[in-house]
């Protein structure tokens, strides 16, 4: 297994290299490999092609990675904790929390603040959601984890409706942007946002594998856990608040991109198996992977023209995840 | 192993009340008694899952409540009434044994974990099961590889929680001569759960027998195993008499034994 791992994670990491050249290569303008290759280092270049490498797809292909690794990492970690495949990231309400405050600071007119205005906003309403969750569902330092799912099933549905109230009471004009929000955007990238999202999902990754082996005794029920002598508690606070604060962090950079914390662990299920010290770094890779690649379609598909990245990982990743799927009943 | 005065409960209601009980090293200890009556609890108690509101469990001379979990896991390991059905092969999940003596950062087994998983398997005679899914074996073969999981462990303690139930004649016999080979060989002292009081009389040095949350007795099946504890205990009228192979107890039962005084 760890050779076949070994040979899997290679094979990830150059198609990473691969779909983020080719992300940089594809858009409005072609530019060439060999064109990239001769604006290496050359960031202050005086050129076009230069601005729109270095200014707008480098950018964007770099908060894809991070986005795309950390909402994997946390689906899979939550899965894993709370042994349910249907479980991702926007479960437990997070993201539901974050889009509720963007959408108020829109619709009352104060995104004039800056750049920094809706993300700061997001990360609050998914802060403020985490930390509601864990009051909830925390009795004795003990958390109930089916009471932290169905609390954080409800909170999702609470913020659905109430963002449903506020865009109605919307304009025109902001609704074109809570919508875009909502549906996940990476065309906001700028190099301060791109790089805080690469160091928190790979920060988040080194702090979150050591809990990969517990995560496996875990998959045995609680007790069982125990009995190996797992500090079930601390496990479950550590898995709970991580996987959070990603999700919390990657909606308040680029909005709710759906799918992919529930699809791609289920596809890195289908190639490691239920090995979380596989599936977790094997996830983080596929998520940066598939979250560039879908992010390229997003935006050359109907070019000049961008669609929401969510709209794009939700059919690429529903059809992706059948066909896997079907090939694995009839063991092909 | 040793008990005083424990009471453990759930909700405000007490499922163990004031148990107290020595073990000695080597020993099979069998716990029986009717559906209800705590052996479960005492099992939970025992295995550091459910915390007594009153008394103290001690191993080694260490309350098991003020050592870290993963020095408790070293010292006794628990194989549970259900093994779980998970996607995973039976290697992997008896390797996880091993998990409580991992250094602190380690995330892979070591030669010596491979080592001692693979001979934990062939002890227990499941080495032929290593590369097959815990989904595809029998429950029979299940509940040795649970166990073959608990000696991965190298405790001194094997916590057994109805290790037979659900299990044809033959391999409830396979699992409990295993389990008197296991304190043969290793030494190790075990405590199980069973409801079948001749399995218990046939396999244990020690018995204890509860009602109600209450350790009703406690001594060698021939001083716990009578007529008069079946009676009170169970309510059934039932013969008793001596295994002329064993030489201990064995419950005759007998059609309409319900005793209507109990």
């Amino acid at each position: 297994m760890k050779r076949k791992g070994l040979l899997a994670f290679l094979f990830l990491v150059v198609l990473l290299g691969l779909v983020a050249l080719f992300s940089l290569c594809v858009g409005t303008v072609w530019i060439s490999p060999l064109g990239l290759f001769s604006l290496l280092g050359r960031r202050e270049a005086d050129s076009t092609i230069a601005t729109i490498v270095w200014e707008l797809r480098l950018p964007r292909v770099l908060l894809g990675f991070g986005v795309g690794g950390a909402l994997s990492l946390a689906g899979v970690m939550l899965q894993g904790l709370f042994r349910n495949p249907l479980v991702e990231p926007y479960t437990l309400g997070i993201s539901g929390g974050a889009a509720l405050c963007v959408a108020v600071v829109i619709s009352l007119g104060l995104r004039a603040g800056g750049l920094v205005t809706l993300p700061v906003a997001g990360f609050c309403g998914g802060l403020a959601v985490i930390l509601l969750l864990y009051l909830l569902s925390a009795r004795r330092g003990i958390l109930n984890i089916q009471g932290l799912l169905l609390t954080g099933v409800m909170l999702s549905f609470i913020s659905s409706s109430l963002i449903m109230l506020v865009m109605a009471l919307s304009r025109t004009d902001d609704l074109h942007g809570i919508l875009f929000w909502i549906m996940g955007f990476l065309g906001d990238a700028n190099w301060g946002t791109a790089l805080f999202m690469l160091v928190v999902s790979l920060g988040g990754f080194f702090i979150s594998y050591p809990l990969s082996l517990r995560l496996n005794a875990l998959a045995l029920g609680e007790e069982e856990a125990a009995h190996l002598g797992v500090n079930i508690e601390a496990t479950k606070r550590g898995v709970f608040l991580l996987a959070s604060l990603l999700t919390g962090l990657c909606v308040a950079s680029s909005g709710v991109i759906g799918f992919v914390g529930l699809v791609v662990p289920h596809l890195m299920r289908l190639l490691f198996g239920p090995d979380h010290r596989f599936l977790m770094p094997g996830s983080f890779l596929f998520g940066a992977v598939f979250l560039v690649l879908c992010d390229t379609i997003a935006r050359t598909i109907v070019s000049p023209t961008e669609l929401p990245v969510g709209v794009i990982t939700g059919i690429v990743g529903g059809v992706l995840f059948i066909h896997a799927l079907s090939r694995k009943r009839m063991g092909l | 192993m040793e008990l005083q005065g424990v009471v453990c409960g759930y909700r405000g209601g007490f499922a163990l009340k004031e148990v107290s009980l020595a073990l000695e090293g080597g020993e099979i200890l069998g716990v029986i008694g009717p559906n209800g009556s705590g052996k479960t609890t005492l099992v939970r108690a025992i295995s550091r899952i459910l915390k007594p509101k009153k008394g103290r469990i001690a191993f080694g001379g260490d309350d098991i409540w003020e050592l870290p979990a993963q020095d408790f896991a070293k010292r006794v390991a628990v194989v549970s009434q259900d093994s779980p059905y998970v996607d995973m092969k039976v290697e992997e999940y008896v390797m996880l044994g091993r998990l409580p003596h991992y250094r602190r950062f380690q995330l892979f087994e070591s030669r010596k974990d491979r080592e001692k998983v693979a001979m934990a398997m062939d002890l227990v005679g499941v080495g032929n099961l290593r590369e097959r899914h815990l989904e595809e074996i029998s429950g029979g073969e299940r509940q040795l590889v649970g166990i073959a999981k608990a000696i991965a462990q190298e405790p001194r303690l094997l916590v057994l929680d109805e290790p037979v139930a659900h299990l044809d004649i033959s391999r409830q016999l396979d699992v409990l001569n295993l389990v008197e080979r296991l304190r043969g060989e290793l030494g190790i002292t075990v405590v199980m759960v069973l409801h079948d009081v001749n399995l218990a009389a046939e396999f244990c040095d020690v018995v204890g027998v509860m009602r109600e949350g209450e350790l009703l007795a406690l001594g060698t099946p021939c001083e716990t195993i009578t007529e008069t504890m079946v009676r009170e205990v169970y309510g059934v009228k039932v013969v008793v008499e001596k295994n002329r192979f064993s030489q201990r107890p064995m419950v005759v039962i007998t059609r309409g034994g319900v005793d209507p005084s109990c």
